[in-house]
Formats: C-alpha cells, structure tokens, sequence
C-alpha cells in the first residue's frame, strides 16, 4: 500500500541528511509503531509519507502513485494527526460540515462514539480546548474519516491516564482490516499493545522492522533475580526485582510479551539477534 | 488489562475468556464478544485477539458460526477444566511438591490445611 | 478522477470563506474610499471663493483620481496575498493534506482574491460614494456622485489603450508592440506579486515591490547613463521594440508557469 524507495532527504542542500538510500513499506491490516528517539528523524519521515515533504531522490508511493504530487484520490485515503496543531474557532458540527465532505468514507457515528467515550460533549467549541481536549477531539475526527492510512504523532502526548486508556480502546475498536495505522512516539508504553508491527529507526538507519509475532518468536523478555546468571543476555537493565533482561528465544512455543522498551535499548546498543536485523 | 510477564498476550486474553466462561458470564451457546470489542475491552491490538480466538476454537473451547460471530461451545465448561486440571498437575503440582521437599514440610501437614480450609467453607 | 471537480472546489471555497476573517480587511477597504471621499470633499462644506460647480469638478477629478490609485493599491496587496494561507506551518499542513487537487486550491485562492480583492473593492467604491452624497446631503450640501468622472477617466484609458492596437492592426507595428508591451507589463506587475506572496513568507507585497522596484531601476539606469546601452538602444530601436515585447511576453508566460510550480513544490517547513 505505501512504499517508501530509495530516498534521501535533507532539508538544505548544505544541511546532513536525515535519509540516505531509505526504504520501508507498510501494509493495510496492521498498527505500526515508529519508534526512535527525539530528533532522530520520525516527524520528517511522516511528512515524507504525506507528500508535505519532498525527497531529493527516490519516491513515495501510496497505491502506486506518488504522494508528492498531492494527488487528491491519495489524499482521501491518507490522515495526519500531527503532534501540535491548531483547531479553528467553530463548533465541531461546523467543522465536520466543512471538512468531512473532502472524505468519502467519513463516518459520522464513528466520530460521535469517539466523542462519547472521551466524554467530549456534542455542542464542543474547538476554539474553547484544552491541548489534551484538541487531541481527543482531532482524533475523534481522524479515526472518524477511516482513511485507509491513518498517521498519528505523540497522539498520547498530553492525554491524562484515563484518556490514554481510552485512546487505546477507540484505536482497537474502530480500526477496519484495510486499514494502516502508523504511530510514531516515544511513548512507547502508551501503544505496546496496540501495536503489531514495530519498525525503530535511527536517522537512516533502521534498527528494526519486524511484526509483533516475530520479536516474540526470537527474544524473551524476562525478570531474574540478582543471583541469576545474565551469560545469554542480548541486554540487561536493571529493575526493581534484579534485572529484566531480553534472550534470544530458544522454544518458539514459549513465548514472552514483547517490552518494547527493552528492546528499544537493545536496538539502540546493537545487540539484537540476527534472526531481527 | 493489565499483562503479566510469563505468557504470551494472545494466551493470556484467551484465559481471561476462559475465566469469565467458567463464572458464568457466558453459557454454552451464547455469543462471546466479537473479536474488535474484546480487543478495545482489552486495549489490545485486533490481531492478537484473533490469534486468542483461534486458540480456543481449535481447543474446541468456542465454536464460530458465519456472519454470527463467536459462541461458547456446549462442553466448554468441562473442556476449560480439563485443561486447566492438567496443566496444574504437570506444571503446579511437581514445582509444589519440590517446595514441599525443599523446605521438609511433611504431607500431613497438607492433608491437615486441606481439611481445614475445606471445612471452614462448609 | 478528474483533477478538477467543481464540487471539491465550492468546498475548498466554503472552507476558506467561512474559517477565515474576510470582514475587518472589507471594512477597511471600504473605509480607505470612505475617509478618502471625507477628506477630498471637506472643502464642500467649507466651500473657498469659487463656484459651487467648479469646486465640484475639481474634487469629483481629484477623488476619481484617488480611488483608481486605491483600487489598483488593494488588487495588488490582495494578489500578493493569494497564499497567505500558507504562512504558518500549522495552515499549509492543513491545506496541503486537504483532499483536493493542486489546480482546485489555486483556483479557490485565485476566486477569493477576486472576489475581496477586486469584486469588494469596486463595491466597497460605490457604497462609499453613496455614504457620501448621503452624508454631504444630511449637511445640507448637495452633490453629484462621482463616478462619472471615474467612468469618464476610465473611457479615456481605454480609448488611448484600444488605439495603441486598432492602430497597430492598421500597420503600425510599433503601436501595436506599445499596447502589447502595456498588456504584458500589467500582467507582469501582476503576476510578480501573486509568486512573490509564494516565495516570501511575511510581509511579501512590501519585499515583491522594493525587488521590483530594485530591479527596474536598475535596469532604466543601465539603459539611460550606460552610453553603450544607450548608443546600441538608439541605432537599433526597432529590433528592440520587437525584441521588448517578445520578452515581455515570455516573461508573462515564465511567470504563469513559474506560480503552479512554486505553489506545487511547496514543501510544509
């Protein structure tokens, strides 16, 4: 569905490139999380899939056409919901008669149920929100439009607890199988079981790009006391009951949860097993 | 839900429906949730709920009829008992009783806690 | 699918019409012939030693002289203001990811320009002048509108103008190259604010013209006090009203082509 070629960005011709020769695909069906750290590149990546970003060389293809052209039968099926934005001064009824129309699928119920289970009430003025009430209120609109590639930045960021829990509900809820989601955060323990494709980069370097169920098959995640011995571990950090520590995963029928967090690290440090590079 | 570090997510969600089954929070032919509603129930990713899904079906635990959705099988309750009765006795049982052994508790002190706690429920 | 839907393009007008503020900036238009009128026609009231009828021509010149130099002032600062929409990150990420096509977005930007742009405008003119009698005649004054001097000052360009081509029809090269030469030279004017509002970011009309102006000085100087110049522009005078406005018109064109470009490069930072 998305298929990202071959490209190189930098955003002057005299600045470092973020991309260099860069290449990811995504598929419909599955919640991708795009993990790395802060100024790694993530947000300059999701502008590049837009077409709000141009690539100095390779392409960005959504469905075979390229997304830099702004061709408007990509742009019905592609959403952003980006970090920090601004809502305009209407209410949410005049909001959704003037943007809803560019979206073909848009589903009214959807964005009313989303509404509801963020007790955001109907009558909402956008201009009146809070910052975690605009995110609330934008994503509502997003998941609302069923575009078939859905791209949300930090979408926790700025949500209390209870509404991250409720993020995570309405995403599992009302996400259809033709659907990508892309998810890019840092916030990892926010999405971890949301997700089911984990792709980490690192500027131009991916560090990883495997589905939920094939980091499980090759790593354990497990908690060992201090005395235990720590000889067959990827990466070790310490916890509270001794070390939690990430194994290659010898018995593809015992598995572990996946801490993306963990991972992350053992990403970052270059110790994964081959069987995930 | 909150996830436990020992087994797999997938297994875990299809305990959890075990559970409620055997509480009686679904009879033998009665729908069970539908996979997206357990999974937003849950906070989890479609999929995985699929896999759960999968997993008790093949046990034989849920059956699925077309366009219906999920529903509990007849044998469910015996089946989850079955099961989890087995998995005590292979996993459980050995790791208390190497505890036992460990520790020099004799068996009759087990008999005595048995008999005690079984009485107090009456 | 087609790249220009006109259902998608009503949209992307009524998006822009009714989530921007048009009003303040169509008060103030209105305003600048209004004030305008107040101070060229004070005199009424007060009138000097000369005839009513006199003073009214005179001041009717005067303000007709005075709107033609607004109107053109607000066409300008609006064409150069055809993408200010695009000035904040936040706004041309939204309009970017607007699922519309790139011809439909001008367009929309284009017909708002034209409308509070150059339809207000002439309006806004007719309204003010109306106020005016009506204020003039609440003083006890009496007073013709005065578009007829505006239509009259208008008639007369326009005949100085369709002779420059009726003329050239008739064989006079060099006059027809002179009405081309005004065509293109306005279209440039034009054409020069509208991508000026595409490269510079804030305060484009201010940065637009001074580079205008920049640049035709230089180039009048160069023509003028360069004795080369000079020399070679006299001896070759023909050829060069020739070679002026062919250059002019592919200026026109570079810079109708130059603007979909520029608008369709755009990136977001």
């Amino acid at each position: 569905m998305l298929q990202i070629e071959n490209i190189s960005f930098s955003y002057g011709k005299r600045r470092a490139e973020v991309f260099h020769d860069f290449s990811l695909s995504f598929e419909p069906g599955h919640i991708y999380g795009l993990l790395g750290k802060n100024g790694t590149g993530k947000s300059t990546l999701l502008y590049l899939i837009c077409g709000l970003l141009r690539p100095t060389s390779g392409s960005v293809t959504f469905d075979g056409k390229d997304v830099k052209l702004r061709l408007p039968e990509v742009l019905q099926d592609i959403f952003l919901v980006p970090e920090e934005f601004e809502l305009p001064n209407v209410t949410m009824e005049t909001y959704v008669k003037l943007n809803a129309p560019f979206y073909p699928r848009f589903d009214a119920a959807i964005l009313q149920r989303c509404l509801e289970a963020f007790e955001l009430p109907a009558t909402l003025n956008l201009g009146s929100l809070s910052m975690g009430q605009k995110k609330k209120a934008f994503m509502s609109f997003a998941l609302a439009t069923r575009t078939r590639l859905l791209i949300m930045d930090e979408p926790t960021n700025g949500l209390d607890i209870p509404s991250k829990s409720i993020f995570r509900k309405i995403v599992a809820q009302h996400i259809s199988d033709e659907q990508a989601v892309i998810i890019s955060t840092h916030q990892v323990r926010d999405v971890e079981m949301l997700l089911d494709h984990v792709v980490m980069i690192e500027g131009s370097l991916v560090l990883l790009n495997r589905s939920m169920s094939e980091i499980s098959a090759a790593v354990r995640c497990e908690q060992r006391s201090m005395s235990e011995s720590l000889e067959d571990a990827l990466y070790v950090q310490p916890s509270l009951a001794g070390n939690a520590v990430l194994v290659p995963n010898t018995n593809p029928d015992d598995e572990t949860p996946v801490n993306l967090e963990l991972l992350f690290c053992c990403a970052e440090s270059g110790s994964l097993p081959e069987s995930l590079k | 839900m909150i996830f436990k570090d020992g087994q797999p997510i997938y297994v875990q969600i299809a305990e959890r429906l075990c559970d409620e089954i055997l509480s009686g929070s679904y009879a033998p032919d009665t729908r069970v949730p539908g996979v997206r509603e357990y999974s937003a129930l849950l906070e989890v990713n479609a999929n995985t709920t699929v896999k759960s899904y999968d997993l008790l079906s093949q046990r034989g635990v849920i059956y699925q009829k077309r366009g219906m959705g999920y529903f509990v099988a007849a044998d469910a309750l015996k089946l989850i008992l079955d099961a989890r009765r087995s998995r005590f006795i292979s996993n459980t049982l050995p790791d208390f009783i190497q505890q036992l052994q460990q520790l020099q508790i004799p068996f009759s002190e087990v008999e005595n806690a048995y008999r005690e706690a079984t009485e107090k429920k009456g | 699918m087609k790249q220009f839907s006109f259902q998608r393009f009503a949209q992307l007008l009524r998006l822009d019409i009714r989530l921007n503020r048009y009003l303040p900036a169509m008060l103030g238009i209105f305003l600048g012939y209004f004030f305008g009128f107040v101070g060229i026609y004070w005199k009424l009231v007060n009138p000097p030693d000369i005839s009513l009828e006199v003073l009214e021509d005179v001041l009717a010149f005067s303000a007709s002289r005075y709107c033609l130099v607004l109107t053109v002032l607000y066409v300008l600062v609006a064409s150069s203001m055809m993408f200010t929409n695009l000035s904040t990150k936040d706004s041309r990420l939204k309009f970017f990811m607007l699922p519309a096509s790139n011809l439909e977005k001008m367009a929309s930007r284009f017909v708002v320009v034209l409308l509070f742009g150059v339809a207000w405008p002439l309006v806004a003119y007719f309204l003010a002048d109306l106020l005016r009698v009506g204020v003039l005649a609440v003083l006890g004054v009496s007073s013709g509108f005065s578009f007829s001097a505006v239509g009259e000052m208008c008639r007369q360009g326009w005949q100085v103008f369709a002779t420059y081509f009726s003329d050239g029809f008739q064989g006079n090269l060099s006059s027809l190259y002179s009405g081309l030469d005004i065509v293109f030279g306005l279209l440039i004017v034009w054409l020069c604010q509208v991508a000026g509002g595409l490269i510079f970011r804030r305060r484009a009309f201010v940065f637009t013209n001074v580079l205008l102006f920049f640049i035709l000085f230089t180039l009048s100087w160069v023509a003028s006090s360069v004795d080369f110049v000079t020399v070679w522009l006299n001896c070759h005078a023909d050829a060069f009203e020739l070679f002026a406005t062919v250059f002019l018109g592919l200026l026109t064109l570079f810079l109708l082509s130059l603007i979909p470009w520029l608008f369709c490069h755009k990136q977001v930072q």
